[in-house]
């Protein structure tokens, strides 16, 4: 009995060797490659959709984001958490950009920023044009610890400082703010490249070096594309008057 | 007579605002609220004094949603509380749509007209707090002595006689003196009658009787709210430990056998059975005194077994439920309760204490982390415990965050031009390190 089974199970090992095994392997490749194309694909679509609205507390991010998507005007508070929205550009329906409103305040905007700064194919700093002769050294480290870091500096997404405000009458011009900050972010290059490295290793190498090292700072030195716009969030007519987006909206088409 | 009622997103839209006295805007003190009490993590208490205003505030975590009600601060106004959860209820149902479909753009766009409702909760919310029914007396049925049985006024044994005769001569004729007399009246009110009758004794033991029963509930309430519970180890220690009568009624730590009801019932269970031993143990020490603390021993037994008894069958129904409820948690949304994220609170905080954190300040941080996590909906396989590290790890960034530009040799570039001297501090206890420091700078 034995003796004639034997034969048997040869002949189905046989069998089962050369086509069942060449079938599975190429199951698995196909598996593989089925998975490579699946990340790749997920990667390119969701990489960088995004536009960042960043700037201090109370610079009119939230406002301007909600003149952006409804065109109304609403109250705000202090945002403590993000918000986003899709953005369809007014004459092109296929493009869309998501908007994604931060938190300016101190203790989250880190926080925050690390978490949508790989998505972000474009990034608009709101800057307070009345309150920013005082604010002149906050704004500029924010936007020095924006332009420094690593991600940003790899993907480069377009830049474009808002300011904010234009309907109140103290409020500066963007040629002037324009020229504080890059005084600003000068003698931050300096002090900062001296400051102590954090503790948890990010910037592996050193602090990165903004601009050219021998001349004065400037903004045509980054590698992103870098723009000044004024615009009113809250529109020279009140609250309900239109709000004076239209040099943000032109550049919100040109990025997308 | 609220200042102003504001419903606003977390990401900063307000999305409904009320003005009840002509005043200021709401704005100033609410951001204020924000910056000190959301962003730095002291959200365990739920009011904030800012100026002549105070804020009440309740988060809702499933949709984003914060509710804020002001009033003037010498104003003491009972209905707010309710008046802050009825409208959270209403809020959240009546447009619930807007938040689960649509999101950012639901909030943007969308109207909330919630004026008609707010002003009928808010005149019901008054007139309940004005309508106060008059507190009609206990008859002697519905006060405890009445449910006190014979029995356990027997169990006293080696007392001295006089003590056991004068006290059950009261109890025997209050109670004839409440069936003779029709009319409603206190236990205290049968005390008075007896005092003329008897001597001074007896009515300071009453009035004793009464003040320990009224601080055993006192304690037995507070018990039950707050859910610190000791290690059972040292409860058993606590319980065996001699007994030291000062006063017989001063010493609430010693006394305070409701600690052990909040273990839950597998601690309850010994606690019932030593504390009539335990009184009849210890007797021989001062008759006097424990024969109305023993009382208080049995009142506080019968009750833990009435209490206990329906909370066991529910315990052992969820020994069976939480195995599926492991793997349901698992998978699939379902949102946070406090019973969920209890334990895991309680080993953060015991973790932070051990990290040389003031025991105070760790407390309040769980306590305003419990109450950010409060009904969020928790992602596909995320555990309770992944998701309050994540939000205690959050939180503490949030808090340890300089909040203030930190850049010295800025300052001290400025300082240069002003020609001012630029004043660095090192400040600290002894033995840290200053003048070392300070010898290396």
């Amino acid at each position: 009995m034995a003796g004639g089974l034997e034969p048997h199970l040869e002949a189905l090992r046989r069998e089962l060797r050369g086509p069942a095994v060449l079938s599975v392997l190429i199951a698995l490749i196909a598996v593989a490659i089925t998975f490579l194309i699946w990340r790749f694909v997920q990667g390119r679509r969701s990489s960088r959709k995004a536009v960042l609205l960043l700037g201090l507390c109370d610079a009119g991010k939230t406002l301007l984001f909600a003149r952006l998507l409804s065109g109304r005007y609403r109250d705000t508070q202090t945002s403590i958490t993000d918000s986003s929205a899709v953005y369809r550009l007014s004459h092109d329906k296929s493009t869309n950009v998501t908007l994604i409103d931060l938190p300016g305040h101190e203790s989250l905007r880190l926080q925050f920023l690390e978490r949508f700064k790989a998505a972000a194919r474009a990034i608009v700093f709101v800057v307070d044009s009345v309150a920013f002769q005082r604010e002149v050294k906050d704004v500029a480290e924010f936007l020095y610890q924006v332009l420094v870091d690593s991600t940003v500096l790899r993907n480069a997404p377009a830049l474009l400082i808002a300011c904010n405000k234009q309907d109140v009458t103290m409020a500066k011009s963007a040629k002037l703010i324009q020229q504080q900050l890059e005084k600003e972010l000068n003698t931050l290059r300096v002090t900062r490249s001296a400051a102590p490295t954090s503790l948890d290793g990010s910037a592996t190498g050193g602090p990165a070096q903004l601009g050219k090292k021998g001349k004065d700072f400037d903004f045509s030195q980054l590698p992103m594309k870098v723009e000044f716009v004024e615009c009113s969030a809250r529109g020279s007519k009140g609250e309900e008057g239109e709000a004076d987006l239209e040099g943000l909206e032109k550049w919100l088409v040109k990025v997308a | 007579m609220l200042d102003f009622f504001t419903i606003f997103s977390k990401g900063g839209l307000v999305l409904w605002c009320f003005q009840g006295v002509r005043g200021p805007a709401a704005t100033a003190p609410v951001n204020a609220l924000i910056r000190s009490v959301l962003l730095q993590e002291r959200g365990g208490n739920n009011s904030f004094t800012h100026e002549a205003l105070t804020l009440k505030y309740k988060l809702d975590n499933q949709f984003e949603l914060v509710f804020v009600v002001g009033f003037q601060k010498i104003l003491t106004l009972t209905y707010v509380d309710k008046l802050i959860d009825d409208v959270h209820k209403e809020f959240r149902d009546k447009y619930r749509n807007e938040f689960q479909q649509k999101g950012a753009l639901g909030l943007l766009n969308g109207t909330f007209d919630f004026k008609d409702d707010f002003m009928r909760l808010l005149r019901d919310a008054e007139e309940s707090s004005k309508v106060r029914a008059p507190t009609v007396m206990k008859t002697f049925e519905q006060s405890l002595k009445s449910q006190k049985t014979v029995k356990c006024m027997i169990e006293t044994r080696g007392e001295k006689p006089k003590e056991k005769v004068k006290n059950k001569k009261n109890k025997g004729s209050k109670k004839d003196g409440t069936e003779a007399v029709a009319a409603p009246s206190k236990a205290s009110a049968g005390d008075k009658q007896l005092s003329a009758a008897g001597d001074k004794e007896e009515l300071t033991k009453d009035e004793i009787l009464q003040k320990n029963r009224e601080e055993f509930f006192r304690r037995h309430m507070k018990a039950g709210e707050k859910s610190r519970s000791p290690k059972p180890d040292a409860q058993k220690e606590k319980g065996k430990k001699p007994r030291v009568w000062d006063l017989g009624n001063s010493n609430a730590k010693v006394l305070d056998y409701s600690n052990s009801a909040t273990n839950g019932s597998a601690e309850a269970c010994p606690v019932e059975e030593f504390d009539p031993d335990m009184a009849l143990g210890d007797k021989n020490r001062e008759p006097g005194r424990l024969y109305d603390l023993e009382y208080e021993s049995d009142d506080e037994a019968e009750e833990e077994k009435v209490v206990q008894n329906p909370s066991k069958p529910s315990v052992k129904k969820g020994g069976l439920g939480g195995m599926f409820g492991m793997l349901k948690g698992l998978v699939g949304s379902k949102s946070l309760t406090r019973e969920d994220m209890d334990p895991v609170l309680e080993k953060m905080k015991d973790h932070l204490i051990a990290k040389n954190v003031a025991a105070e300040i760790a407390v309040q941080l769980c306590e305003s982390v419990a109450k950010k996590l409060e009904g969020k909906v928790m992602g596909t396989f995320t555990t309770v415990t992944s998701t309050v590290k994540q939000a205690l790890q959050e939180a503490l960034v949030q808090i340890l965050q300089p909040q203030r530009r930190v850049d010295v040799l800025r300052d001290v570039m400025d300082a240069q031009r002003h020609r001012r001297p630029y004043v660095v501090t090192f400040c600290g206890v002894n033995g840290v390190g200053k003048s070392t420091n300070l010898a290396k700078v």
